[in-house]
């Protein structure tokens, strides 16, 4: 089944104009086109097709391979396939300009290669209707809007079903079915549309609340008053310190700077792009001389998200995508990431990005007011400096408190206090969060600037020689506490040490093959977005690779010029040597009973011509040259299937001449005789 | 491992298999409804729908779901207007009585529209008894080869599967385009099958597929129409073959199958001698001459051959054992036996003996038993040893096709070998290794081995 003339022109001309690739679809649509009048065809084996389906494999693979890496995402999907018409184009270019009408399944597949006589294998078809069909899906994939496509592949569509309109309908009865089709999908893809609309807007909030997982930087719902916290082993974060200096123990995500109930808010938090220059180089303060740095690698699979970076960053490097900015509490933010996100953060002690504290830093909520006043109290707060009053809180921390995953609340303590005042008068135990939130409480209650702060620790437990790995289980809430005297922001963590060791008691025994798996989709990841130099090697190797295929297949050795003479008569051959031009001999000699008879065998039909053209040299060889083209398996030579095609046209020749020489004679004779006939 | 144990890792594997052989009866079930009723065409449409929803998942992306919108409707349109193509039609099949493995078969179909109205673009469908195996069948027959499969594809046992269903494939039979059919109007038309197997060949019926407007789906009307067809085994071309061995004194004469009893070779009339048997008396001499006359009897000699055929193999041999068939009904139709006895042995559920030649039975009778020839796995080989035996007496030469080449099949020919029974021996084998010649290394020559695929230019050669 062969399309009809035009289509497959047509559909690369629809799908040039749906991806913006116009020019590329009319060189293609020409040289397809072209084979009805180019009369040069190839004689392609089953080797070659198997080459030209391998190539076109590779063009896939690479075209794949090569979106992949440059393209954003998912979009890389739509991409691909906008490129399918390049990929397949061998492919349709050697059913247009083989011999052949059909292709053998093997082709395709490496399996039936290796079974090439099973019936399976041996199974042909056109492929000129799937490479029309990958054309229309490629225009499909265009992230174009067009108020025009769904006319265009409507038209196309139904044009290539009206070639195989079955007999039993009548044209009128199917234009009527088409239409009814066509107006019944425009109406479906528009309720498709908006089907689509509303289930985005009533389930966007049900997704938004079950799939959250990266921190919020206006807010921070804290475990405060609920059950037991959960640890997962899941490997967040990678860091590098070079020359296996200390890396950072706390890595900051979210700031907060007012407390509800349990929540923490940023409250006026407008965040702001953040510049950098062409080497990737973001300057967040002015450079220091005396720094540390460390190497920080997160994931980012919806783009955006919170960057944890040290307090005190002043400047990241390598920090080659993405859009980055940051807020007053020095949150850094980022979007349009990579998927991973690998970066240098060079910090130091000292001033940091936070802007300085506002009346908020000094907020105490009213219901938790009695506990921490009492707590000030008792630790004789008012007398103290600011620095005596953080280092005395700390103490107070480190001596009467100890650290629990589960939670105050949760363990049946039930008093008319706060879950916050039940952990700082009661229990006394709990996690980092009540350490934290309790922290800056409690120094705002002495009229000391604090904020809350959310990331993630690194103990030494992660080490692994240089690198470190930080894991969900690390997460982590401290406190941000502002020395007046400095002006600086300080960290403060009054969290018991103890934490680090009930997290790592935690471990789960498949932790050894997750931490497999997940390095193995790290090195992916950075060849994925180009951390790694393979994919240029890979891109580069690719090159030579089609080159050396699409050379093997135009071998000019099995390129044969069709003869242009009178083989346009003759039906396409189904097998070698149907094309003979024996048989235009025969054709020619059918109006004088010397054609080959039914049943007669070719030497008998030889003999026959032998005798009636006795003297004519040429026509052994031309029985001999023909049985060779028609039954020898290794075929008949280039050379002398050229020869074969001369002497027949000189046989041809000859014989018409010597024909119309025989007539003149005849009809002179006639002349001759005619005065004879008119005699009484 | 204690038999409880034991028992419930078997109830198990029952329970595994049963659970494996619902899932593929039911996925060849959907498979073979699917490719029936979708054309070609019908499958392009599909996978490009299936194509456009995957890439039109998200409508604000791509124009994809467009397209999916627009071929789903011509689905759902192709999938409603196909019951209307409904056909009345009568037929009729023209069929041979044998045909043979691998050779196309010719005959002749006539259909008849008894419809009100011309029907037009059908095609004819043979249908073919449900090639999917039994339960027990899948159980129990392993795939030739199957031990060097990895464990999954051992335990899992989908190339068993699929191997079983195309065992059970028993022709290939291409679709048949109708031409144009008026109402009450008639055709016949030429159509051809490729047996596969050898044995009866049952066609159930036949089916009329008629296409709907947009030439995706085809509506399927089965017609009831059972016949059947013995295929013979395949054979090979041989040069004449000279059979081994003298003539042999042979009980009962040349007219052996065509009287019952002891009857030999009447040479002449004589007179009465005492001892002679009364029922040798000639009455009508008798009455004539008026002294006893009788009837003088010539014994025959002459040449008479067993063919023998080994059935008992694994059933993962089953190709060995079709070219063993192949081998014999070729030498079968090979051996000139005009003027000689061509015994066919061979166990079944009994042990058999078929005699053809000089006029007792014909060659097509003895290709026709050999059509259902099926491997024995109930009997020893021992009840075949016994079966030549008992014949071996007369018999002047011995044509054994093996299966294997073992200390059973070794022991049978050493036996023949040492009551001077010439021999000629061919083993079929599945790979080209040479076998060792065993009791045969006295006489190398009368010693064949034929591997798969080999077995039509070795034959050539002998």
């Amino acid at each position: 089944m062969k399309t009809p003339q035009w289509y497959i022109g047509l559909a690369l001309l629809f799908w040039g104009w749906e991806t913006g690739l116009l020019l590329w679809a009319l060189l293609m649509a020409a040289v397809v086109e072209g084979s009805r009048w180019i009369t040069a065809r190839w004689e392609f084996a089953d080797s070659d097709l198997n080459r030209i389906c391998d190539l076109c494999l590779v063009l896939f693979l690479a075209a794949g391979t090569l979106m992949y890496s440059t393209e954003d995402r998912l979009i890389f999907i739509f991409k691909w396939a906008q490129w399918l018409p390049f990929c397949f184009f061998p492919l349709a270019l050697a059913q247009c300009y083989g011999e052949r009408p059909s292709m053998p399944l093997s082709a395709f597949s490496w399996l039936l290669r290796r079974i090439p006589h099973s019936p399976v294998a041996r199974i042909s078809f056109n492929v000129s209707y799937g490479y029309y069909a990958i054309c229309l899906l490629a225009a499909s994939a265009s992230t174009r809007a067009d108020q025009y496509f769904y006319l265009g592949v409507s038209v196309l569509i139904l044009m290539a079903l009206s070639s195989v309109r079955p007999r039993r309908v009548s044209w009128q009865a199917w234009l009527v079915l088409a239409v009814a089709v066509v107006l019944t999908g425009r109406l479906s893809h528009q309720a498709l549309r908006q089907l689509q609309n509303s289930m985005e807007t009533s389930l966007s909030g049900w997704l938004a609340n079950w799939f959250r997982t990266t921190t919020d930087p206006r807010e921070c719902p804290t475990h405060i008053g609920h059950g037991a916290m959960t640890l997962s082993p899941k490997i967040v974060l990678r860091l590098r310190v070079p020359g296996g200096d200390v890396p950072p123990a706390l890595l900051r995500e979210g700031s907060y700077d007012s407390y509800r109930r349990g929540t923490w808010l940023a409250g006026t938090n407008q965040f702001a792009q953040v510049t950098q220059d062409r080497n990737g180089l973001i300057r967040l303060l002015p450079p220091k001389k005396i720094f540390s740095s460390v190497e920080i690698a997160a994931y980012y699979p919806n783009g955006d998200g919170l960057v944890p970076l040290p307090h005190g960053t002043f400047q990241l490097d390598d920090f080659q995508i993405g859009v980055l900015s940051t807020n007053r509490f020095g949150v850094a933010a980022v979007q349009a990431a990579p998927g991973l996100l690998d970066f240098q953060a060079d910090y130091w002690i000292g001033p940091s990005i936070d802007s300085p504290p506002g009346p908020d830093d000094l907020g105490v909520p009213e219901d938790e007011k009695p506990a921490l006043t009492n707590i000030c109290a008792t630790l004789g707060l008012a007398n103290m400096t600011d620095r005596q009053k953080i280092r005395a809180i700390s103490r107070f921390f480190q001596d009467n408190f100890k650290y629990s995953l589960d939670s105050p609340a949760a363990a049946g303590l039930k008093t008319s206090r706060t879950p916050l005042g039940r952990f700082l008068a009661e229990s006394r135990w709990g996690h980092c969060e009540y350490f934290a939130s309790a922290t800056v409480l409690l120094l705002r209650q002495a009229g000391i600037n604090a904020r809350y702060i959310t990331g993630y620790a690194v103990p030494e437990s992660a080490r692994h020689g240089e690198n470190y790995i930080v894991r969900e289980r690390h997460r982590h809430a401290w406190a941000l506490v502002y020395h007046a005297d400095t002006q600086n922001w300080e960290q403060i963590d009054n969290t018991p040490g103890a934490w680090a060791e009930v997290a790592e008691a935690s471990t789960p025994w498949w932790q050894a093959t997750s931490d497999f798996m997940s390095n193995l989709y790290f090195q992916f990841s950075k060849w994925r977005w180009g951390k790694s130099s393979i994919s240029h090697y890979a891109q580069w190797a690719l090159g030579p690779l089609i080159l050396y295929l699409v050379w093997r297949i135009l071998s000019t050795r099995r390129r044969q010029q069709k003869s242009t003479g009178g083989a346009a008569g003759l039906p396409e051959p189904v097998w070698p040597g149907l094309d003979s031009e024996l048989y235009l001999i025969n054709q020619r000699l059918a109006g004088m009973n010397l054609n080959r008879q039914p049943n007669e065998p070719l030497n008998c039909w030889q003999r026959r011509l032998e005798e009636a053209f006795p003297g004519w040299l040429t026509l052994e060889s031309i029985f001999r040259m023909h049985r060779r083209l028609r039954f020898d398996p290794r075929g008949l030579p280039s050379h002398e299937r050229q020869t074969l095609r001369r002497h027949s046209s000189e046989w041809l020749a000859d014989f018409s001449a010597k024909l119309e020489k025989a007539k003149a004679a005849r009809a002179n004779i006639s002349r001759a005789a005619a005065p004879d006939l008119r005699q009484p | 491992m204690s038999a409880p144990q034991s028992y419930l890792l078997a109830e198990q594997e029952s329970y595994f298999k049963r659970y494996l052989y619902r899932n593929y009866r039911t996925f060849a079930s959907i498979t073979h409804r699917f490719r029936r009723r979708l054309t070609l065409t019908g499958w392009i449409v599909l996978c490009g729908a299936v194509a456009a929803a995957a890439l039109g998942a998200d409508t604000a992306t791509s124009s994809s779901y467009q397209t999916f919108a627009m071929l789903g409707c011509l689905i759902a349109a192709s999938a409603l207007c196909t019951p209307f193509g409904r056909s009345q039609l009568s037929v009729k099949r023209r069929l041979p009585k044998f045909g043979s493995v691998g050779e196309t078969l010719r005959y002749r179909i006539v259909v008849r529209n008894e419809g009100r109205t011309t029907q037009k673009a059908l095609q004819l469908i043979e249908d073919m008894p449900d090639p999917r195996p039994t339960l027990e069948e899948f159980s129990r027959t392993p795939e030739p080869g199957e031990e060097r499969r990895n464990w999954l594809d051992r335990t899992y046992g989908y190339y068993r599967w699929r191997w079983l269903l195309a065992r059970n494939i028993r022709a290939r039979v291409p679709e048949l385009p109708l031409p144009d059919l008026p109402p009450g109007g008639q055709c016949e038309l030429p159509a051809t099958l490729v047996p596969l197997r050898r044995g009866v060949l049952r066609l159930t019926g036949a089916t009329v597929a008629c296409p709907d407007p947009f030439g995706l789906f085809r509506l399927l009307r089965k017609i009831p129409l059972p016949e059947t067809l013995l295929v013979l085994p395949k054979r090979h071309a041989m040069p004449v073959f000279e059979l081994p061995g003298t003539m042999k004194y042979q009980a009962g004469g040349v007219s052996l199958a065509s009287s019952v009893g002891e009857s030999e070779e009447f040479v002449s009339l004589r007179e009465y001698r005492p001892g002679d048997p009364l029922r040798r008396m000639h009455w009508k001499g008798f009455a004539k001459l008026g002294k006893p006359i009788v009837k003088e009897y010539q014994e025959e000699f002459f040449v008479r051959h067993a063919l023998v055929l080994d059935t008992f193999g694994a059933l993962a041999q089953e190709p060995v054992f079709e070219e063993a068939v192949s081998i014999a009904a070729s030498l079968a139709c090979t051996i000139q036996n005009q003027e000689s006895l061509l015994d066919l042995m061979f166990v079944g559920p009994e042990a058999y003996c078929f005699t053809s030649g000089r006029g007792v039975g014909h060659i097509e009778q003895m290709v026709e038993i050999l059509a259902s020839v099926q491997m024995c796995q109930e009997k020893d080989f021992e009840e075949l040893e016994h079966l030549i035996w008992s014949h071996a007496a007369e018999l002047s030469g011995c044509l054994c096709v093996f299966l294997a080449w073992d200390e059973p099949r070794q022991r049978l020919i050493k036996g023949l070998l040492a009551r001077r029974v010439p021999l000629r021996v061919m083993v079929v084998t599945e790979s080209a290794e040479r076998l060792p010649f065993g009791v045969m290394e006295v006489q190398p020559e009368n010693f064949h081995v034929l591997p798969l695929g080999q077995v039509a230019r070795k034959l050539a050669a002998l």
